[in-house]
């Protein structure tokens, strides 16, 4: 009991968050490990070393964690960032059209829910069919919007972001609708008796009230949105991308490169969603009345 | 403020309703900030049509101190509301001013003070202050310094720049009678401002309200569930009872204008006290 709580009053937080995260990383590893060791053929001539022999398998079917660490950091840092085998070009390719999707998720998110939040017509008629939408797999609606867009003589970026915004929208819409109501009756009322209009309730009211709501549909919505590059990428037969490079990894059996592919894909939602975090603190004062 | 209300306002009233078209009787231009003739709110609920008020009339004349009392579904809060046009009668005639409830309403002639504080809590003290002014377009400036003035009137200088969660329950009410105040309303309707407080700072914030009462020469209009709270600020404390909501009993407060806590050790005061209590024993009867 004590020492527990020498623990929780000596350690600063981030510090046990750190060690927590450690400690779920390692038991995957372990499993991880475990799991390469079998799943694997020794290879025909092994290296000497003191790892297990099949964890270097030329053309493992499950990589192990050392292959896919050195695999990705060749891939990010192997190469100068400009050739098309660096997975920084890649990523950056998909970050590209990830980040347009992200801000038009966000236009059309608060939008619709602005409208939704305003009209009782729109609340009945809309939203079921924005649920709906993500009912559908994007992986069915990507080439539809290829083609369409294509048609219209828009290819490269345009595409590749509308279906990633087609994924993004939703939580930022979702969010939104809840944070556009969040304000309390007495403090609308409030307003009533200055006779205020629509919309200084709007600017003074509703939309600072929903800024708590805004951040974590944006961080949900920023890691749907390198989900929604990355398909992408995959029907519109992109050179370049981390879509187009898992493609190639998947064609040639390449699992090693789409491991690592797949790492600087979580690297990089990982890092936008943290810009997000350092952005919402930077807001200072928000802080809800207890 | 009296030399616009008869000739000017008559046009715009036919406008606006069949309420406007009964004799004018009670709109009469006298002093009354506040009137209300024969007012019944009800609406249909899961047991049938619910009487939230019926036939209520009362007349306040400025400067005076009005409390609401009564059993919980008397329809205190609803008669205040009707009167800040929050809410509208099903039947019956209000005038606030000479006026509608609607005009005074977009004349900003109320301020309102809620249950709960309903201050915003992405805005200081001084901000929340400062909102109404914002609403009617005041220079940073005017606001700056109305805002400053109606905390200070509140005694919260030293808390301007605070946020709501850094206040105390108590200091968080005045922040908002500061807010009503801003707009320099003569007449304050009042729900149950002290309700969730303790006692102690209710007293003080009673004591506040009354000095406040006296030296802007305020109407005030107050709801509350307390009898010494009532007797201590009032002029007049209304006794309603339930079922339907309505007025059982009007009991003036003789009490000089400048009150002090010791006022409540007084046998008039007690005298009083106990006159409320019967009214409302028999309102709490009914329940």
């Amino acid at each position: 009991m004590n020492n527990v709580m020498t623990f929780r009053h000596t350690v600063p937080g981030w510090l046990r968050q750190a060690a927590s995260i450690a400690v779920i990383l390692c038991i995957v590893l372990a499993i991880w490990s475990v799991a390469a060791t079998l799943a694997n053929p020794a290879p025909s001539d092994p290296e000497p070393g003191w790892l297990p022999a099949n964890w270097w398998n030329d053309r493992p079917i499950l990589p192990s964690p050392p292959q896919v660490a050195v695999a990705t950091w060749n891939g990010l840092f192997g190469y100068p960032v400009s050739s098309p085998r660096s997975l920084i070009f890649h990523a950056g390719v998909t970050l590209e059209a990830a980040l347009a999707g992200f801000a038009l998720a966000t236009i059309i998110g608060i939008a619709l829910a602005t409208a939704i939040v305003h009209s009782r017509l729109l609340d009945k008629g809309l939203l079921p069919w924005v649920i709906v939408s993500q009912s559908i797999p994007v992986l069915a609606t990507a080439p539809m919007i290829v083609v369409v867009l294509g048609n219209a003589g828009f290819t490269g970026l345009l595409p590749k972001a509308v279906i990633s915004a087609s994924l993004a929208f939703f939580p930022v819409t979702i969010g939104m609708c809840k944070g556009l109501r969040a304000a309390g009756s007495a403090q609308i009322e409030l307003l009533h008796t200055y006779n205020a209009s629509g919309s200084q309730i709007f600017r003074k009211l509703r939309w600072p009230a929903a800024i708590p709501y805004l951040f974590p549909a944006l961080k949900v919505a920023m890691a749907l949105a390198i989900t929604g590059a990355i398909v992408g990428e995959l029907p519109t037969g992109a050179q370049a991308g981390l879509g187009a490079r898992l493609l190639i990894a998947s064609y040639n059996g390449l699992m090693l490169l789409m491991w690592a592919t797949l790492v600087v894909a979580s690297l990089t939602a990982g890092l936008s969603v943290g810009v997000l975090t350092l952005i919402e603190r930077a807001l200072p004062r928000f802080r809800a009345s207890q | 403020m009296q030399t616009i209300s008869p000739a000017p306002n008559s046009a715009p009233k036919h406008v606006n309703a069949v309420i406007e078209s009964r004799p004018a009787s009670t709109a009469a231009p006298h002093s009354s900030v506040v009137s209300v003739n024969g007012v019944a709110v009800s609406y249909p609920s899961a047991h049938g049509i619910f009487q939230a008020l019926s036939n209520v009339s009362l007349d306040v004349a400025r400067g005076e101190f009005i409390s609401l009392i009564g059993p919980s579904g008397c329809g205190k809060t609803t008669l205040l509301r009707l009167i800040a046009d929050l809410a509208q009668p099903t039947s019956g005639e209000l005038r606030v001013n000479g006026g509608t409830p609607n005009q005074a309403r977009t004349d900003r002639s109320y301020g309102y003070v809620f249950q709960s504080p309903a201050l915003y809590p992405w805005r200081t003290a001084i901000s929340n202050v400062m909102l109404p002014l914002e609403i009617i377009g005041l220079s940073p400036t005017e606001r700056q310094q109305r805002a400053a003035g109606a905390l200070a009137a509140v005694g919260l200088t030293e808390a301007a720049g605070r946020y709501p969660w850094q206040l105390s329950g108590g200091m968080q009410q005045r922040v908002s009678i500061a807010r009503a105040l801003s707009l320099q309303p003569d007449l304050l309707l009042m729900d149950e401002p002290f309700g969730a407080l303790d006692e102690i700072t209710r007293d003080k914030l009673n004591l506040h309200l009354t000095d406040l009462w006296r030296e802007r020469n305020l109407t005030v209009i107050f709801v509350t569930h307390s009898i010494p709270e009532a007797v201590f600020l009032s002029t007049r404390v209304v006794a309603m009872s339930a079922n339907p909501g309505r007025i059982s009993r009007v009991i003036e407060c003789p009490f000089p204008q400048r009150r002090t806590l010791d006022l409540r050790n007084t046998k008039q005061f007690l005298d009083v006290s106990q006159e409320v209590r019967d009214a409302l024993s028999d309102a709490y009867a009914d329940e």
